[in-house]
């Protein structure tokens, strides 16, 4: 199977080319995408982590989210 | 539109491809400005795309940080000293059919030659059955060479056809 391409616009002359990616572009673009996903992943569990203490604090303080924000006003 | 913009490229893909470098514009504008719709062929609702200046590869010249938010929560991320500018939006095949995010990149001063290079960048992934996420971001290319080639990147996939990338030139912003 041939590699992924990549199009490349001279803006100058308006020529747009269609170039094969080396193998170690490719490479080099599969290590960015797993890292990518790796990053992508870590945010929404530290996102989710973050939601599910600040719900449990809410709750041991017995006041909601708006009564919260009214306290940091 | 102000009239101080004036198109410089406009390209529509009519095949995928795995990244869409702009090269060869003029130095004699004085900002940049891009506007995108892309899509990704990857199955996840949401793929990231990223940036890098004149064919940089590897290397930390590149500082990120993004605020968004997804319709239940708002979310900071940061990535400094990095090899591309990160954290673009864009649809994947998983989002809903025929819907393309979008972005639009602001570059001030691009042929510049004293300074290092700021940009902003704000997007929106369009997603109609679920979460959609709404981010900005504050970019930084620490380098004092002028600007001459764009290239931005799927983070997974190939962008697909009908993906498309304007460049705009601004004169006396």
């Amino acid at each position: 199977m041939p590699n992924p391409t990549r199009i490349e616009i001279n803006c100058e002359t308006g020529v747009e080319s269609i170039i094969e990616l080396t193998d170690a572009e490719v490479a080099e673009m599969e290590a960015a995408a797993k890292q990518a996903e790796k990053d992508r992943k870590a945010e929404e569990a530290q996102a989710k982590a973050d939601a599910t203490a600040k719900a449990a604090l809410l709750e041991k303080l017995g006041i909601t989210a708006e009564e919260a924000a009214l306290l940091l006003k | 539109m102000a009239n101080t913009f004036e198109l410089i490229s406009a390209t529509t893909l009519t095949s995928a491809q795995s990244s869409i470098v702009l090269s060869s514009f003029s130095s004699t504008y004085t900002d940049l400005c891009i506007k995108m719709s892309l899509r990704s062929s990857d199955a996840s609702a949401f793929v990231n795309f990223t940036l890098r200046f004149n064919g940089t590869t590897g290397g930390t010249a590149y500082g990120t940080t993004l605020l968004y938010g997804s319709g239940s929560s708002t979310t900071t991320a940061q990535n400094l000293n990095a090899a591309q500018i990160d954290y673009g939006f864009q649809d994947g095949a998983g989002a809903t059919a025929n819907t393309f995010g979008n972005a639009e990149i602001y570059i001030p001063n691009y042929s510049g030659t004293t300074y290092n290079k700021s940009l902003s960048l704000d997007q929106a992934q369009e997603n109609n059955t679920s979460a959609a996420y709404l981010g900005f971001i504050a970019g930084q290319y620490a380098s004092t060479s002028a600007i001459t080639q764009i290239g931005i990147y799927s983070s997974a996939g190939n962008f697909v056809a009908n993906s498309t990338v304007y460049l705009y030139g601004v004169k006396n912003a």
